[in-house]
């Protein structure tokens, strides 16, 4: 998602479910949609039939999903990067790219300042000591007018896409297949494809999920697919976009809603220590114009953060104590889940609350988090099941007479029994209702935190306390205080004309001064005077683009497909007529909700209205390692880097103490490449405890090539025993004809497939995955490398 | 999907029945589900679907080196998907098949059938067993040109797919073609299932796969499951028989050996009485005296 | 034995005839109505036809017990010999009661022996052909049976039933009414001298002592 912003603006999905069916190509990458996301995959395979699409796949797995593709090419665990950079070389080039659009809706023809470097593996600015790059480096250069300066015609050297064409040119396909393991020959064949759509009439789609963010490279996968889709032009238009496939049903709306680390709710961002004040907090976030017509919403900022400050501290947030600006912490480190951990790993963190959340198997490294775990004086669980974190102490292998820590569970009502919204990664808010009542003495998680809430608050009434204003000034406006109903929330998300109470239609009626609130500014629009909005189920589809505007609410503004404006030409004009997202009619735009002014002329700004420069980044500051994608190997890698052997590993990647010697040190004892997956049956850990899904898929497996599996005489259905230097796991071999040896910088590669599953709780017991995996994580998010490690295998 | 009229239970054949079917009256049209396969993952909804809709009974599994949940259908599995790995033209590919009773139009089963009414067949082409009437023969398992049938010996009875009758009769599609995610199952008349298979073979005919079929076994009068075979020409890899027939072989002697059996029994008694009308008995000499 | 008579079979014998007689006779019936739909009412009279099913089998058990006993007790008599091909060219005067042309037979004429050796065979057919519809899924690690082979069987076990059915017919029909006086060897296991002169004038003579 931090690739998606840094590249286009927002973090999201650019498009939506149903629109995949508009595609001619749907490249799956880095996903598994029949296995994961089998209802929304049916729109790939709707474009397939209706539209003869192809579906290609590119897995270190043949999968469910690559059974209905057209193509399949297998590739080793952490190699993406390379193979993303492989089309981007090719698209640049055989000039396959969609010249018009790159010229128009991208940062192609922008000038980048002399400072700026790559050389053996570095970009400029590199810090030894510290592992972070100086980004002031990576820059623009500027004009006489404060502007940046441009070439339109992309010829000059040090223009972005000569920089861009410079970088990848290294990226071929004899390098692409020693990396990724595949033949040049099967890569070219599977390029031929993937590089059709940089026309106007062709559009081709992405879908991925966290086969790409588990790595230490995720969010430079995912930038590599945007500068690529960027350059085909498939960015903003019907059929096309980045489709970020989220694995539950409302981790969408989760992070919409601040899950992550560092966020506020919208994007919104978490102050640091060094923004004392509101005024500083808001100047950093309000990005200065780098050209002379963009509409920079950001600009916007402070009148998103007012209003949330007004939503959660009502009364109290006034303009003379700066909105209750330091009733907000304003943490130092990062709270991320590695981090998070590390600190308890390290005895520096006391408790715990886990919610909706089985925090031993959801983590790397296992035996770590046990540790980790061991160490915290408390843990409260909050879930529907006592599953495995709240009994972490009988794990296998831990002796629970060595933890003294204090777990409290308590039993929580499960999303199906409840109503309230579900948004999906397509960003559609859709309103529920429950399906099955709450069992006997299981509370609902508003009940659960609303007591949290009154109970703290009581004991700051008995016996005081530090830094109580927080608390006792929540607004806490309920009909029923005890237990607010997710309809009040849903309203105070939307948020209110505070003047005349009025429920707010759009974030344009947002205001700094005190006058509006809203609890997150994207979902304003989602429960107005007309109702719930989220609970609309209108079919209607006048364009047959699949918009649905009156099917729930999308945010932001009800606008199916992100970055719609670059569906149009400079004069507003469709790419291709027969797939319009927006087209100017000479005084409004038409079609999808614009997003661009809804009056706004095709030249009065540029298309990407969240970025400062007004166009989409090919080139961008925005991440930690690296304006351009680059290929690292996974932490745990089968090879040396054979692009820059001296940095091997994402250099920017933060290691946490004792990681590196928790990684394999040889190829010798630890040969194969392994990676963690789902599968359809079962959705994470939850349904363990589901008899019907247990049948389905009763025991944990282990996915070995066929070839290796006569190599060390493995029957198929036999037992086999797979160990990392972090632990082990044991099950029934699956051996497969679905994955082939790969030939990696010269040497034979097997890969081993490991289901996540399974847990020491539930009706069928098995072996954690992520007793396997290492304690590390992307530089840019610190999302675990579940996804690529290094394994060895014997017959049990 | 379009609301089907709720279909009417007319009665077309029933097993082990010397009269004419009681079904006087056709109301309403024969249906027909259509498995596309080429859109089919492999998800196993409609198996669970089948399971919760039908409330049969949990059986513990255990993986046995596939995707595959059970090694067979059973009394309590109407349903299976079957996985199979197959390289074609080198690559490798994944046949996965929606494993269920395909309803034929001349079914097997009913034709093996000894116990009348234990199996019937609707107008509406559902082929349905009635455990009340069934007597545990098992021999519509045999009768079954795709061996589907499943004998359990705690009631001693045969099971299978009942096409959700219950679900048909009230105007609704079964359960798997329901909770299909991906749109594989359609459910209609036979005539736009029939239809709609013809233009996805085509429409996968178009995409290079040349050998795609519609599988509608006409060895069985058709059937009333019909799969959309993306690589027609590896039917034994799908376990679909290449041309099943209904009553071939044995049974089929069976039905004339039978009439000549009876024949001949009836003559013999005849025989017998004839013989005594004109030979009377014979009653030993010295005893009369 | 009645007094006067000639004993013609032990009560073993009769045992064991009957054992195999009644439970052939249950078998035809039950396995005509699991044939021929107009006769399923027959298997009303084995408890409906889910009982009849399960007993058939185990019908079956004791038919087959039974025929083994009754084959070795009666082989020694079964012998067929010149003496039996001369009666069987003589059979058509047999057939209509002109006794005076039919060689004289002995403990059991050439038709009796026949009637022995066809129903060994049949019932090393019933056996066979009976099991894998027994028990389909399979028995002592053979099978299953399911398809072609249950089909099969189950077509010749339905055309050794005509066989034995037709057989039954005869035996029934000869042994009851067509020669009155047969019956009562099989009940109190003993013939009047007359009958045994008439039907088995040899074994009469060797019973007599002459």
């Amino acid at each position: 998602m931090a690739s998606l912003a840094a590249s286009f603006g927002r973090g999201a999905m650019t498009n939506h479910w149903k629109d995949i069916k508009n595609a001619d190509v749907v490249l799956v990458m880095g996903a598994n949609p029949a296995e994961n996301h089998p209802c929304g995959f049916k729109w790939a395979l709707e474009a397939r039939d209706n539209r003869g699409a192809q579906i290609v796949t590119v897995d270190p797995r043949y999968t469910r999903t690559s059974a209905v593709a057209d193509r399949h090419l297998q590739i080793r665990p952490g190699s993406d990067i390379a193979v993303l950079g492989g089309w981007i070389r090719k698209i640049l080039e055989e000039r396959l790219y969609h010249e018009d659009y790159v010229r128009l809706h991208t940062n192609a023809s922008f000038i980048v300042a002399d400072d700026f470097s790559f050389e053996d593996g570095l970009f400029a600015g590199f810090d030894e000591a510290t592992s972070t790059y100086d980004r002031s480096q990576w820059r623009y250069e500027m004009g006489g007018d404060g502007f940046v300066r441009r070439d339109p015609t992309m010829e000059n050297p040090r223009c972005v896409l000569q920089l861009l064409r410079m970088h990848y040119s290294r990226y071929t396909p004899d390098v692409v297949a020693s990396i990724a393991g595949c033949s040049a020959a099967d890569f070219e064949r599977m390029s031929e494809i993937v590089c059709s759509t940089g026309t106007a009439e062709r559009v081709g789609t992405i879908m991925y999920a966290v086969g790409w963010t588990m790595h230490t490279v995720g969010t430079q996968i995912i930038r590599a697919a945007a500068i690529m889709q960027l350059l085909l032009g498939n960015i903003g238009r019907p059929g096309g976009g980045i489709n970020a496939l989220r694995g539950h049903a409302n981790v969408q709306g989760a992070t919409d809603h601040a899950i992550v680390a560092g966020s506020l709710p919208g994007y919104l961002t978490m102050p640091t220590p060094a923004q004392a004040s509101f005024a500083a907090h808001v100047a950093a976030y309000t990005p200065r114009p780098l050209v002379e017509r963009t509409v920079n919403y950001w600009t916007n900022y402070s009148r998103f953060m007012v209003s949330l400050m007004k939503s959660w501290f009502g009364e109290s947030a006034t303009p003379a104590n700066d909105y209750a600006y330091h009733y907000i912490g304003k943490p130092g480190g990062d709270a991320t889940w590695l981090s998070m951990w590390d600190e308890a790993h390290q005895g520096r963190m006391r408790g715990f609350v886990a919610l909706g959340f089985n925090t031993l198997l959801a983590g790397p490294d296992v035996k770590r988090l046990v540790t980790a775990m061991s160490n915290l004086e408390w843990k409260v669980v909050i879930d529907p099941f006592l599953h495995e974190a709240a009994e972490f102490w009988n794990a296998p292998g831990v002796d629970a007479s060595q933890v003294q820590t204090e777990v409290l569970y308590l039993p929580a009502a499960h999303w199906i029994e409840r109503g309230g919204s579900f948004t999906n990664s397509g960003r559609w808010a859709q309103w529920k209702e429950a399906a099955i009542d709450v069992p006997k003495d299981v509370r609902s998680d508003t009940w659960i935190l609303s007591e949290l809430f009154w109970r703290v608050k009581e004991l700051y009434a008995e016996e005081g306390g530090a830094w109580h204003e927080p608390i006792n000034n929540l607004r806490w406006d309920y009909a029923n205080p005890r237990e607010p109903t997710l309809e009040e929330l849903a309203r105070e998300i939307n948020g209110y004309d505070l003047t005349t109470g009025r429920l707010l239609n759009s974030f344009a009626e947002l205001r700094d001064d005190g006058t509006t609130s809203s609890g997150n500014w994207i979902y304003t629009g989602s429960w107005t005077e007309q109702g719930n909005m989220m609970a609309r189920r209108g079919t209607e589809d006048p364009s047959g683009l699949g918009f649905h505007h009156g099917w729930a609410f999308a945010w932001p503004l009800n606008r199916r497909v992100l970055y719609n404006r670059a569906s149009a030409d400079a004069d507003g004009e469709p790419w291709d007529q027969t797939r319009a997202g927006i087209r100017w009619t000479g005084s409004r735009w038409t079609g999808d909700v614009p997003d661009f002014g809804a009056t706004t002329p095709p030249d009065g700004a540029g298309a990407f209205i969240m970025t400062e420069e007004g166009v989409a980044r090919l080139f961008t500051t925005g991440l930690v390692d690296g304006p351009f994608a680059e290929h690292y190997e996974p932490a745990e890698s089968p090879t040396v880097n054979i692009l820059h052997e001296r940095v091997s590993v994402n250099p920017t990647v933060r290691w946490y103490d004792g990681v590196r010697e928790s990684l394999a040190q040889n190829t010798e004892d630890y040969p194969y490449a392994a990676t963690v997956y789902r599968v359809v049956e079962r959705e994470h850990f939850v349904t363990s405890h589901v008899p019907l899904l247990v049948e389905a898929m009763p025991d944990f497996f282990l996915e070995i090539p066929e070839g290796l599996a006569i190599e060390k005489g493995v029957p198929n259905g036999s037992r086999v025993r797979v160990w990392s230097p972090r632990g082990e796991v044991e099950g029934v071999a699956i051996v497969t004809k679905r994955i082939r040896p790969l030939t990696v910088n010269g040497r034979t590669l097997w890969t081993i497939g490991i289901p996540v599953h399974w847990g020491f709780k539930g009706i069928t017991t098995g072996s954690m995955a992520n007793s396997l995996t290492p304690f590390i994580g992307d530089a840019n998010t610190r999302c675990p490398e579940f996804k690529a490690f290094l394994v060895n295998m014997e017959p049990v | 999907m379009a609301q089907l009229p709720a279909s009417g239970l007319a009665i077309r054949r029933m097993s082990a029945s010397s009269t004419p079917a009681p079904g006087i009256r056709s109301e309403g049209p024969e249906y027909a589900k259509l498995v596309d396969i080429s859109r089919c993952i492999g998800c196993k909804g409609c198996e669970i679907a089948c399971k919760e809709w039908n409330e049969l009974g949990i059986e513990p599994t255990e993986n046995f080196g596939s995707f595959q949940s059970h090694r067979d259908l059973s009394a309590d599995t109407w349903l299976l998907m079957r996985f199979t790995e197959v390289e074609v033209g080198g690559d490798v590919a994944w046949f996965i098949k929606k494993d269920a009773c395909l309803h034929c139009a001349e079914p097997g089963c009913l034709f093996a059938c000894p116990a009348p009414g234990a199996i019937v067949q609707y107008e509406n082409g559902i082929v349905d067993f009635n455990q009340a009437n069934c007597i545990g023969c098992q021999l519509c398992v045999s009768g079954c040109p795709f061996d589907i049938p499943r004998f359990n010996p705690a009631t001693r009875k045969v099971y299978k797919c009942n096409m959700c009758i219950d679900r048909v009769e009230a105007g609704l599609e079964p359960a798997c073609a329901k909770t299909c995610p991906t749109n594989a199952i359609s459910w209609g008349t036979k005539e736009d299932m029939v239809a709609l298979g013809e233009r996805k073979v085509e429409g996968l005919r178009a995409r290079g796969l040349a050998n795609a079929v519609l599988y509608d076994p006409p060895g069985v009068g058709g059937t009333h499951m019909m799969y959309v075979v993306p690589h027609g020409d590896q039917l034994d890899q799908y376990d679909l028989p290449a041309d099943p027939t209904a009553g071939a072989g044995a049974l089929a002697m069976l039905g004339t050996v039978r009439k000549l059996g009876a024949s001949a029994l009836g003559l013999g008694l005849l025989a017998a009485g004839l013989h005594y009308l004109g030979f009377g008995p014979q009653v030993p000499e010295e005893d009369a005296k | 034995m009645r007094h006067g008579e000639i004993q013609r079979f032990t009560f073993l014998e009769r045992i064991v005839h009957w054992v195999v007689g009644l439970s052939f006779l249950f078998l035809l019936l039950t396995g005509l109505a699991f044939s021929h739909p107009r006769l399923f009412w027959l298997t009303t009279l084995a408890g409906g036809g889910a009982t009849a099913r399960i007993l058939h089998p185990w019908m079956g058990v004791a038919f087959t017990v039974g025929g083994v006993a009754m084959f070795f007790l009666w082989i020694r008599d079964m012998r067929i010999d010149a003496a039996d091909r001369e009666w069987l060219k003589a059979i058509r005067y047999y057939a209509v009661h002109d006794k005076a042309r039919v060689p004289a037979a002995g403990k059991y004429n050439a038709g009796q022996k026949m009637f022995f050796w066809t129903m060994t065979a049949l019932g090393a057919a019933y056996l066979v052909s009976g099991v894998p519809m027994w028990m389909p899924g399979g028995v002592l690690g053979v099978g299953p049976f399911y398809g072609g082979i249950v089909n099969a069987m189950r077509l010749v076990h339905y055309m050794a039933t005509v066989g034995g059915g037709l057989l039954l017919i005869v035996h029934v029909y000869l042994g009851t009414v067509a020669y009155p006086g047969t019956l009562g060897a099989m009940l109190h296991g003993s013939v009047t001298r007359g009958w045994a002169k008439l039907h088995h004038p040899r074994w009469h003579g060797k019973e007599s002592g002459r």
